[in-house]
């Protein structure tokens, strides 16, 4: 009934000058894993922010998806008491939850239940006529990864994947969680699975760490300002390192973490997409295939690595038992969930090399892990040295290069480590850091990483958001790794104490070029 | 010179101050305190503080009381702006002229988190009150932006304004506290149009009503309602009024037209008469010539306050509230999660023991809002869109709540349904509304845009070369 007055006015004139210039379209979220872990503790209290800070469209309804008996009502309760203990906008707000709340619906079926899709489908067009959704819905994976297949052919069957609609007619996207697969063949049967349902502009495979503010800022810093972008190459830089460490430990993730390591675990994704950030070539513009082809650019520069090289540039580690924050904490392998003879891997060092015009030659350091000394995340650029000439005569081996550190998590902010003359009559140097902090320079909280990625799904901009050749081509790199490192199956794996930078191996491996990691 | 400290909610600041500086000693006495907060920092955190300033702020006040609230926005905002900060506080008079000022240097926060900023206060009596231009160019730190606040209407027209206005990068204004604000908003919209493009003008009774707008715009996000945004034949706009007998404020009222009208194109037609009193009628033409009715309506009855008072009541209110949590104290609201607590986490920096708290909103929706029943000077009530688009009519409201804190959309039209949608109002604090503006770099177009339109709606002819 709503056909004849639709046309394609492509702009809100209203939207000039306000901080969401774009628009978003009425939709409807459907969240599969609907009483999952991190639908309480992320996507509810991430859409409930946004409607307290406005962005979001008043039509904008939520439908969960679950195996387990519940009505609206309980899904609404389960929804607040989830904001209330892990929204970042704390009590809430019983005016605003009011009307959000209206928008959330409960739809009982089983993953694999064809009669729950027909359900579903049958709500959907009901809150469209109510809610005005006009047919827009994203559908959210949020389920154990193995339910992936079932809901997406499931979704194409019951034709809610609307692969080959018309503009206009109503849209759907789909975000698919990580892990995606867990390896290269598997993730290729995943993307074949997804496009025989969904276009490649469909599908949105969410890496949480690219809704970061820093992250995004990257390639501000890079592009935005006149003085990086000229030295940001072999020619100035020495090495980069990329670190992400956690000083926790599995977290009750032993079934998923004993199968996939931290390879899979934080390399493939997080650290590949940092590093093809760092080292990408300017975009022609900020659009969402423009930035992922020069990702990709990056990605592929990467020659894949021989076994003689992961053997020397490779290494791998497992937390033993220890002692951390005068804390006792159980070694991997006593974890429970984790069998004995576990040779899992909890802690990777690699040295990367980029084979193009800008990199090549400059050695790309990463290294993560948990049970570290700390929790961080950053991305350190360090220069190459001066001449020491004029310094000679006091001490200039002491001289420091200059460090470029973007630090992604915790403390978000930039620092610049120059070399400073200590005040005094003599010639005394010190390194001092120019630090810029997020919170202190803008005042205001960076939005949540999950806040932001649903906002351009909704915009449906995938810029943030990794392509079919991004994960396939950090894949490739991952499993030839993993393939060296099973043929011949590893008999032992380096252990490290937990709260420590890592087992002894990895210092060996960056000391082996005359540098050193940088202290945690 | 004196050191006063002071600990506000869970903010310690503290100021290094020196009265009756002579204008000439100004700049040495600034240094004077500028190392004596360094050696206090030096002896107390073994760290030295960095004197920092990214940019001038000259506030222009009329009374003592004024002064005070531009220096406390001024403090609250170190962290985010640390400035020099100018307060201006002429006091004219058949006295012989005299100039006294106060430096000082404020700290924000404490231990290795403190941030500073500077100001100086300038009491100027007698004829010295004529000639600020003077005094002031001198003070304002070159080669940074400087910001011109002006606290109340300003003396339209006068040298002290012109001279100060050719000298800023931005004028601030607050139209809620203009005591003719038909005369202001005209005068601002000609001031805009004289300078042409030299200074910027932002008014804080625009940064207060962004969430209406942003609702009034949320109604045609849906592409399925857009059609009505060009077929738009009446709308009315209600603004809280006190009783029948008080002066009423109709700035936020005519800045909402004004922005419908310039984004949507409409224009006043030949002859356009200006209407008088608290409720006015107004004919458009929207961009297809067709008519459009606009009414203006004052709510008669509420408990009016100036929107300031209202803002330290509740922050007051918030300090007060025992459960103490930092999300519902407001000032701290931003804070909480964003990782400043975790410093010590870091390793690389000691933990600050207080961090600096940058400016929000009061974000705090409690009962209290309710209980007091004020609400700000011409806030608005009500906006309420009258369209027919292929012959099916549609409404689309913006209502305030009962609470006067938060606002509900509703819409009715026959092609779809949008189901009404609740957001909080927040009252923004000076400190808050003041961060906003620094943050601003060149012109606000739509703003300004928007205050034309609402100049001519008002009377004024900006084209009209009368400055």
């Amino acid at each position: 009934m709503a056909a004849t007055l639709v046309t394609p006015t492509a702009i809100n004139p209203l939207r000039a000058g306000m901080r969401g210039t774009r628009t978003i379209e009425p939709c409807v979220v459907v969240v599969f894993g609907a009483t999952g872990d991190l639908t309480h503790r992320k996507l509810i209290p991430a859409l409930y922010n946004l409607a307290l800070e406005q962005p979001m469209p008043a039509e904008l309804s939520v439908v969960g998806v679950g195996r387990r008996p519940l009505d609206n009502n309980e899904f609404r309760q389960q929804a607040l008491d989830a904001v209330d203990k892990f929204s970042r906008r704390r009590p809430v707000n019983p005016n605003v939850w009011e009307t959000f709340s209206r928008g959330l619906f409960y739809c009982q079926a089983p993953f694999d239940d064809p009669d729950g899709y027909v359900r579903l489908k049958n709500l959907l067009d009901q809150l469209d006529r109510d809610r005005g959704t006009l047919g827009n819905r994203i559908f959210y994976l949020s389920t154990q990864p193995s339910y992936y297949p079932t809901i997406i052919e499931n979704l194409r069957e019951a034709d809610m994947a609307r692969r080959g609609r018309p503009p206009g007619s109503g849209w759907a996207r789909i975000v698919v969680e990580k892990p995606f697969g867990h390896n290269l063949e598997s993730a290729q049967g995943l993307n074949d699975l997804l496009s025989t349902a969904f276009r490649e502009d469909q599908i949105f495979r969410i890496d949480h760490y690219l809704g970061k503010e820093t992250v995004q800022n990257i390639m501000v810093l890079r592009f935005g300002n006149g003085v990086f972008e000229p030295i940001w190459n072999r020619r100035y830089i020495d090495s980069v390192q990329i670190t992400a460490a956690e000083s926790l430990g599995i977290e009750g993730r032993a079934a998923y973490y004993n199968e996939a390591g931290a390879l899979r675990d934080m390399i493939q994704n997080h650290v590949m997409q940092l590093l093809a950030l760092v080292a990408m070539e300017p975009p022609a513009n900020f659009g969402a295939d423009s930035v992922r082809d020069e990702k990709v650019k990056v990605l592929r520069s990467i020659p894949p690595m021989r076994e003689a090289e992961i053997v020397a540039d490779t290494v791998r580690g497992q937390y033993g038992a220890g002692w951390i924050g005068g804390e006792h904490v159980p070694g991997f392998v006593e974890e429970s969930g984790i069998p004995p003879t576990s040779r899992t891997e909890t802690f990777v060092a690699l040295k990367l090399q980029i084979d193009n015009w800008r990199w090549a030659g400059v050695p790309f350091y990463i290294r993560t892990g948990k049970r570290l000394t700390k929790r961080i995340t950053e991305v350190a650029i360090q220069f190459r040295r001066p001449p020491y000439l004029l310094f000679r005569d006091i001490g200039a081996d002491k001289l420091q290069s200059n460090v470029l550190s973007l630090r992604i998590q915790p403390n978000e902010g930039i620092s610049l480590r120059v070399e400073a003359k200590v005040p005094g009559q003599e010639m005394r140097i010190r390194p001092v850091n120019m630090e810029f902090f997020y919170g202190r320079a803008f005042g205001v909280e960076p939005p949540e990483a999950y806040e932001r990625l649903l906002l351009d799904c909704m915009y449906g901009d995938s810029t943030l958001f990794t392509r079919r050749d991004e994960t396939e081509l950090a894949w490739g790199l991952v499993d030839s790794i993993a393939h060296a490192w099973d043929h011949p199956p590893a008999t032992g794996i380096p252990r490290y104490e937990p709260g420590t930078s890592g087992p002894r191996e990895a210092d060996t491996l960056i000391e082996r070029d005359e540098r050193t990691w940088r202290r945690l | 010179m004196t050191e006063i400290d002071t600990t506000i909610g869970a903010v310690e600041r503290g100021d290094y101050r020196a009265e009756h500086v002579a204008l000439a000693d100004v700049e040495s006495a600034l240094d004077g305190l500028w190392r004596e907060a360094n050696e206090q920092a030096l002896a107390s955190t073994g760290t030295p503080i960095t004197r920092n300033t990214v940019l001038t702020l000259v506030a222009c006040a009329s009374d003592a009381e004024q002064a005070q609230a531009a220096l406390d926005a001024s403090d609250e905002v170190t962290a985010q702006h640390p400035a020099r900060t100018i307060v201006l506080l002429p006091q004219p008079s058949d006295d012989p002229p005299r100039i006294e000022t106060t430096a000082t240097v404020h700290r924000e926060g404490s231990g290795r988190a403190a941030c500073y900023s500077e100001a100086i206060v300038v009491d100027a009596f007698g004829d010295a009150a004529r000639h600020m231009p003077g005094v002031v160019l001198p003070l304002v730190v070159s080669g940074l932006p400087t910001f011109l606040w002006w606290l109340g209407e300003p003396p339209w027209g006068s040298v002290l304004l012109d001279a100060l206005v050719d000298g800023a990068d931005r004028l601030i204004l607050d139209s809620c506290e203009f005591d003719d604000p038909d005369r202001g908003l005209g005068r601002a919209a000609e001031l805009m149009r004289h300078k042409q493009s030299r200074v910027a003008l932002s008014d804080f009774n625009w940064t207060r009503q962004a969430p209406w707008r942003e609702l009034v715009a949320q109604f045609f996000d849906s592409a399925n309602l857009r059609p009505y945004l060009t077929s738009i034949d009446r709308v009315t706009v209600e603004y809280a009024a006190g009783e029948e007998e008080d002066p009423v404020n109709t700035a936020q009222a005519y800045l909402l037209i004004g922005w419908l009208a310039s984004r949507l194109g409409w224009s006043l037609p030949s002859g356009f008469r200006r209407g008088f009193g608290p409720t006015r009628q107004h004919t458009l033409h929207d961009q297809n010539g067709r008519l459009v009715l606009v009414e203006v309506d004052a709510r008669f009855g509420m408990r009016q306050a100036s929107w300031f008072a209202i803002e330290q009541r509740q922050r007051h209110q918030r300090a007060l509230r025992p459960d103490g949590d930092p999300e519902t104290s407001g000032a701290h609201a931003a804070l909480g999660a964003n990782g400043h607590g975790e410093a010590s986490a870091d390793g690389h920096r000691d933990a600050p023991t207080t961090p600096p708290t940058p400016p929000t909103s009061g974000d705090g929706f409690g009962p209290g809002i309710a209980d007091a029943g004020e609400i700000g000077r011409g806030a608005l009530m009500s906006v309420r869109l009258h369209a027919i688009a292929d012959g099916r009519p549609g409404i689309f409201i913006v209502a305030r709540d009962e609470d006067l804190a938060h606002a509900t959309t509703l819409c009715q039209a026959e092609v779809g349904a949008q189901p009404p949608h609740t957001v909080h109002l927040p009252t923004l604090g000076e400190s808050a509304l003041l961060h906003s503006q620094l943050e601003l770099m060149g012109h606000d177009t739509v703003y300004e845009e928007a205050l034309d339109t609402a100049a001519r709606l008002v009377g004024h002819d900006t084209r009209r070369p009368a400055y």
